[in-house]
């Protein structure tokens, strides 16, 4: 009984306690219930309607993971409630719970075991309030399929609906809530379809591109065709003949006009004259720039023994630099917003994966309260990371304050988003290995360049070219993490972690940042390792490491592939196909989903190119609460990467991007994708992890030993082009075939 | 200029904003709103925007709204709904294939097109027919699975 403790204890006095709660609150839905409420508060995170359907109220955001379903999953199960009686509505500043931004496969983690708890402190609730109104003992009731019934009668009954649909609960979480048993799930658990899905299949679902609003206008932006170009004359005559008008806001271009194709033609014929930008360094000089940058900080990731007396010692040595290209998040469906200010309030629709930070930074670029600004969130395209979404949206509110009382849609254009999006950025790694004289790992040492950020928001380019501070920083962080080798029998190691102050494009997060450049550096190098001391891959990272869940997918792997245990390369020969196998491995993060991936690979020896043939990826991400939802999100992980490992790099000349579109920027394709098999460890009795990104780690560096096993050539450099493969095959990068 | 066309069955008429502009465009925008033909690239690399065009897939955002003058579109609007769908949108929702699902219109647009020509299409002739279409969520064998579901159920 004491478990549950009002939070207004004045509602408590007098009355039953459980009445109270039941009957006393407020109506659900009114804004002063759901605006900011306290994140310890049950009606902050879910909510029983008149209805009796129950809505979880998170700002966590949808573009394809699958999240939203296994939260209401979760919420189902604890309350007994139908899966279908559970809905997500969309992120709204005015009404959800703030749960951050959604990112770093950290939401069914962090999430996840809190939404458990409310539901089953709600359900608790329930069963007490059931009781009561049924006038038996708390004991002897039960909850079934949203109703609280008397277990020995089941047809004394009283529904959800009735005891508190539509009205706050007025508990607070009770942290020893009771949870189910993993044996008693009925919903969670099991591989349940996204219910988001039909519609998009269908009517075209709930996209930010099909807001549309009575009186909209059209607006497209004209961003700056060279790095830190500015317009220096706006030839208005040049759009003369076409229904647009032109707005300029501090340093925002756009045209807006009734009708789409209007903004599209004026944007794409207005004469500008550009400033020449800024100077950055070539594609080639990049990395050794990187390395050249002052760090604003150094992280040392791993700091064990000392590897400069055990390199000193050690009986062979090995030294290697990886670097991994600019990238593109690459969204099908380009960066979109719809904003309006009226009344004073600004209303900004968009697909962005943090509405409360949007609507912070788009406050303060504009000078106006918090409280002036509402954001609500729609489906997005998939987006990865940090792509253009928040930029738009910044930009629609500048257009929209332009045009008010209208509203206005912007959608950028295929250019804007392959030119003007954040951009993974460049990285690099340097290593140094030894190894004993039985072929044991004895020291590492690696110095990494990646950006500087400690903020976890990116400025807007509307609040740059505004040239007004919106919070946001410059680059984005976390680049620094899995710098370090996975394996614990190294005895002495150190890796480094240069965090510098700036690259050429705005460096964002991309899916699974750091870590895709990071396990691609270690996990080649170790590679590298295992064929200098001539030991099997898998049987070699088996030897340095002890964590027995790790060890376990690497074996997991290993058995679905069908791992034929031997040294790298491998030497077979016959036509100018060759065929390998590699094995990669990581810990994410170090702190939680293990994942190994077996790629087996195709290297055409004539043309260079390479091919993945076959992926098979084990994960474990400990519970899982949708297990078909884990697969899908790893067969992404393997496709979204091998197309990033096999041609995607963003050119430029000069300070300008050349690879605006698909041509000079291409995807993988149907023919190019390999057969997938995904082998889930489900560990029903630990904590859930995230499953969004770990898998996307391990790609480049299985595809890259495949190649290296198939001919002895070893590629160091992200995207494994045909000029590289060809280079790695005729040049020193390549080790002898046996 | 006032086009008339059949739009998902039924006889249309439209105003283009001007003689370039892209069915796609006209799709999208009032009287007929449609949201199944998305906007990708614009350049017809992607195939987001896909439509049939007397039965062929054709790529609404490059193609001139008035050339559609005598001719029956039909978008993913037409080929089915969520209460009653067409074998195709069935397949790809049991098989759980779209993840964002912004790729999906051109996939199945694509695919009604190859199923109009080839009843039993084999996997390789699938993942050619698809070859130009793109997706970056990663759903692509789960996208033939449904394609070759669908064949499957059509032929009965
Ligand atoms: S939008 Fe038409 S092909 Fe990309
Ligand atoms: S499902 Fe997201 S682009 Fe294909």
């Amino acid at each position: 009984m004491n478990a549950i403790l009002p939070r207004r204890s004045v509602l408590a006095a007098g009355a039953g306690l459980f009445v109270a709660l039941g009957l006393r609150g407020a109506p659900v839905g009114a804004q002063t219930n759901l605006a900011d409420p306290p994140a310890t508060d049950v009606d902050g995170v879910l909510a029983i309607g008149a209805d009796g359907r129950c809505a979880v109220l998170t700002s966590k955001t949808e573009f394809g993971q699958g999240i939203r379903t296994a939260l209401a999953q979760i919420a189902a199960e604890e309350l007994d409630l139908p899966f279908e009686a559970v809905h997500l509505p969309f992120p709204d500043t005015d009404r959800s719970a703030d749960h951050g931004l959604t990112g770093g496969s950290v939401t069914l983690q962090v999430v996840g075991p809190r939404l458990r708890r409310a539901a089953a402190t709600a359900r608790a609730a329930l069963a007490r309030m059931g009781a009561e109104r049924l006038g038996v003992a708390t004991g002897d009731v039960e909850t079934v399929d949203g109703a609280v019934r008397v277990a020995s009668d089941p047809g004394r009954r009283v529904s959800y609906a009735e005891l508190v649909g539509g009205r706050r609960f007025d508990v607070a979480i009770d942290p020893e809530a009771r949870v189910k048993d993993r044996a008693a799930w009925k919903v969670a658990g099991r591989s349940l379809p996204r219910p988001d899905l039909v519609d998009k299949l269908t009517a075209g679902g709930d996209y930010i591109h099909n807001v549309r609003l009575p009186g909209m206008l059209h607006a497209r932006v004209i961003h700056a065709p060279a790095l830190g170009a500015e317009p220096v004359a706006v030839d208005e005559a040049s759009i003369a003949g076409i229904p647009a008008r032109l707005v300029r806001q501090g340093g925002v271009l756009a045209v807006v006009a009734e009708r789409e194709w209007d903004a599209v033609r004026a944007a794409r014929d207005l004469a500008v004259t550009w400033s020449a930008g800024k100077a950055i360094p070539s594609m080639e000089e990049v990395y050794d720039v990187a390395r050249r940058t002052p760090a604003v900080r150094a992280d040392v990731t791993v700091n064990r023994g000392n590897p400069e007396s055990a390199l000193a010692e050690a009986a062979s040595t090995l030294e290697a630099s990886y670097a991994f290209a600019v990238q593109t998040h690459g969204t099908i469906g380009p960066s979109c917003a719809v904003a309006q200010l009226a009344d004073g309030r600004l209303t900004v629709h968009s697909g962005t994966q943090a509405p409360f930070d949007l609507r912070a930074q788009i406050a303060r670029a504009l000078g106006m309260p918090n409280e002036a600004v509402r954001v609500l969130y729609h489906h997005s395209s998939g987006c990865f990371g940090r792509n253009g979404l928040e930029d738009a949206a910044s930009e629609c509110a500048v257009i929209a304050t332009a045009v008010a009382p209208r509203p206005v849609r912007l959608q950028w254009m295929r250019h804007d988003e392959h030119g003007s999006e954040p951009k993974g950025p460049p990285t690099v790694m340097d290593l140094k290995g030894g190894l004993t004289a039985e072929g044991r790992m004895a020291a590492w040492d690696s110095q990494s360049w990646v950006p500087h950020s400690t903020v976890t928001l990116l400025r807007t380019t509307a609040s740059a070219l505004l040239d007004k501070e919106d919070g946001g920083a410059p680059g984005s962080g976390n680049w620094h993490a899995n710098s370090n080798p996975p394996y614990d029998g190294i005895p002495a190691a150190r890796t480094v972690v240069h965090r510098i102050a700036e690259t050429p494009f705005r460096p964002s997060w991309i899916r699974t940042p750091g870590r895709v450049q990071n396990c691609f550096a270690v996990e080649c190098f170790t590679d590298e390792l295992a064929a200098a001391a001539r030991k099997d891959p898998v049987r070699f990272r088996l030897d340095h490491l002890s964590d027995p869940r790790g060890r376990a997918v690497i074996e997991a792997a290993a058995r679905v592939s069908g791992w034929d245990g031997r040294p790298s390369p491998r030497g077979e020969a016959s036509g100018p196909i060759r065929r390998g196998r590699g094995i990669a491995y990581i810990r994410y993060d170090n702190t939680r989903t293990y994942v190994a991936c077996v790629i087996a690979a195709e290297v055409n020896l004539d043309d260079g190119t390479v091919r993945a043939t076959d992926a098979w990826l084990a994960q474990d991400c400990g519970q899982v609460i949708n297990p078909d939802g884990v697969r899908q999100q790893a067969e992404g992980c393997v496709v979204q990467t091998l197309s990033r490992c096999l041609r995607e790099e963003i050119a430029w000349e000069g300070n300008r991007i050349t690879t605006l579109d698909w041509e000079s920027y291409p995807l993988i394709t149907f023919p190019e994708v390999p057969r997938i098999t995904v082998e889930i460890l489900d560990r029903p009795d630990q904590p859930m992890w995230g499953a969004g990104e770990p898998a996307a780690a391990v790609i480049a560096p299985a595809f890259g030993n495949a190649i290296f096993d198939a001919t002895g050539a070893r590629l160091r450099r992200a995207p494994f082009t045909p000029e590289r493969v060809k280079a790695a095959l005729s040049g020193a990068a390549r080790m002898p075939l046996p | 200029m006032t086009l008339r066309f059949t739009l998902n069955g039924r006889p249309a008429e439209a105003e283009p904003a001007a003689p370039d502009q892209p069915l796609l465009y006209l799709l999208r925008e009032e009287p007929f709103a449609l949201n199944g033909p998305r906007f990708g690239c614009g350049l017809a690399q992607c195939g987001a925007c896909t439509v049939l065009i007397d039965g062929r897939a054709v790529r609404s955002c490059s193609y001139p709204a008035e050339a559609v003058e005598g001719q029956s579109v039909t978008t993913l609007e037409g080929l089915g709904t969520k209460e009653s769908p067409h074998p195709l949108q069935a397949a790809f929702n049991a098989e759980g294939a779209g993840q964002c699902g912004y790729c999906s219109n051109g996939m199945i647009m694509q695919s009604a097109d190859l199923l109009s020509q080839n009843r039993r299409p084999s996997e390789s002739e699938i993942k050619e027919a698809l070859a130009r279409n793109l997706c970056r969520c990663g759903g692509h064998n789960r996208m033939v699975a449904a394609v070759a579901r669908a064949a499957a159920a059509m032929a009965g």
